[in-house]
């Protein structure tokens, strides 16, 4: 579905990765190891070397929004631009991600980092896409949330989406049944 | 017509300056030798202007002008560059700077000469060179405020932006808040110069015409066609230079490029 080869990341690093429907990979590495950069780049948001082929076809071969919409980024700092949640997606199902209704029309300054990602997940899920590239989606997570947000990703890897997604937690490949790539 | 000044009444009026230089030595204030300085450069650079407006009038040729008004429009670029925090390349700011000034100054000058003002002939330079330098450092400071806050907000709103176009939104509807934001201050000093003209002070055109011995009244409606002029001149020079900012900090795969964003401290 996805693939990468000789793809140049703004550390120098040259990484190559494939991943396939309903496949799933947990990019590791220690901070700065280009985890973010490579997710950047598999979202064609920033420029370099390398090819980068969605079924097969080259990614620029795509308008840049249609690539987008199939190979979607939840970056770690997820941002907003309308007042509220519901506001960027009427279709998103935020119940999924443990956000009650009041939240989806709260202003988007008072909700915490881990509802931000929650919500950033399931806004970019709503848009359904082929491809979900993850940065460090449970990060700002508590267990709780950590073990709903790993139950939405089985379920997506399950109906077919391919999943990529960086994380500093060592057991979480193994948690997903994803495998792990290494950025070391 | 005013009377003409001897170069004694110019040294009379240069010991103003050594009256500040003066009580800068008493004050310990420090600026005395800046004040002397800046007033020399004022002195050199009118009289190198008179010099050189003075060839230009006596050419009277439509190339000349033309290029006496490309030469302001390059001046303003320069202009321009040195008000940027964190301009997106040497060439590329001045380019945008001057480009704009010349588009949107040759749209507005050029026929306001030939139709409004009816100068004969309508590149008349004794005219046109004044007009069009009023009209481009009124809008140069719209055009530097803009491209500035342009900057400023699109590095400060970088992760919406960049969310907008993850959501598959184009790099037009990505920055369009930036846009909006830049091209709104770029235009607060033409309205405000507008909204409190005449309030505190006696307008530039105005005054030189009075001091020419104009009517009041012919003097009022020059200053309002000026003003006209320099609204129209900074709406669609801070405009058009914002969009192609805007296009310089991103590319054909609608993304954000801020590595074309050299900062400088």
């Amino acid at each position: 579905m996805l693939a990468a080869q000789d793809v140049t990341l703004a550390t120098g690093r040259v990484v190559s990765l494939r991943v396939g429907q309903g496949e799933g990979i947990v990019i590791r590495g220690r901070s700065g190891a280009g985890k973010s950069l490579l997710l950047r780049r598999l979202a064609d948001l920033d420029p370099g070397a390398g090819r980068i082929t969605l079924d097969g076809r080259c990614h620029t071969t795509l308008a840049a929004s249609d690539y987008r919409k199939h190979v979607a980024l939840v970056p770690a700092e997820p941002a907003f631009w309308h007042a509220t949640l519901a506001d960027h997606a009427s279709n998103a199902d935020f119940a999924e991600v443990d956000l009650c209704a009041t939240r989806t029309i709260a202003p988007i300054e008072t909700l915490s980092s881990g509802e931000r990602m929650r919500a950033a997940i399931a806004i970019t899920v709503a848009r359904r896409p082929k491809v979900l590239l993850l940065d460090e989606p449970t990060g700002p997570l508590d267990p709780a949330s950590t073990g709903l947000i790993e139950g939405l990703i089985l379920r997506l890897a399950t109906s077919g989406t391919a999943i990529l997604l960086t994380s500093h937690d060592p057991d979480q490949a193994r948690r997903l049944g994803f495998a792990a790539m290494d950025l070391e | 017509m005013t009377p003409d000044l001897t170069p004694i009444d110019i040294a009379l009026a240069s010991g103003l300056l050594f009256l500040g230089a003066g009580l800068s030595l008493i004050l310990s204030l420090g600026i005395g030798r800046s004040l002397l300085l800046a007033g020399l450069r004022m002195v050199v650079q009118l009289l190198v202007l008179a010099v050189l407006l003075a060839l230009i009038f006596a050419a009277g040729n439509v190339w000349v002008t033309l290029a006496a008004m490309s030469a302001m429009a390059l001046f303003a670029g320069l202009e321009v560059l040195a008000r940027q925090d964190a301009p997106a390349g040497r060439r590329w700011t001045i380019t945008i700077g001057a480009g704009a000034m010349i588009g949107a100054g040759w749209i507005i000058v050029l026929p306001a000469l030939a139709i409004l003002i009816e100068a004969e002939p309508w590149y008349a330079p004794e005219i046109a060179l004044p007009v069009f330098g009023m009209v481009a450092g009124s809008s140069m400071t719209g055009m530097a405020l803009a491209l500035d806050t342009f900057s400023t907000t699109v590095r400060r709103d970088v992760r919406i932006v960049e969310a907008r176009l993850l959501a598959g939104h184009t790099r037009h509807q990505a920055l369009s808040g930036p846009v909006r934001q830049a091209i709104r201050t770029g235009l607060m000093p033409t309205i405000n110069a507008m909204s409190a003209i005449g309030l505190v002070t006696i307008p530039g055109m105005m005054t030189g015409q009075l001091l020419a011995g104009a009517d009041v009244m012919q003097a009022a409606k020059y200053q309002m066609m000026l003003m006209f002029l320099i609204s129209g001149t900074s709406v669609l020079g801070v405009v058009g230079a914002v969009y192609a900012m805007a296009r310089r900090l991103t590319d054909q795969r609608h993304r954000l490029r801020l590595d074309r964003l050299r900062v400088e401290r």
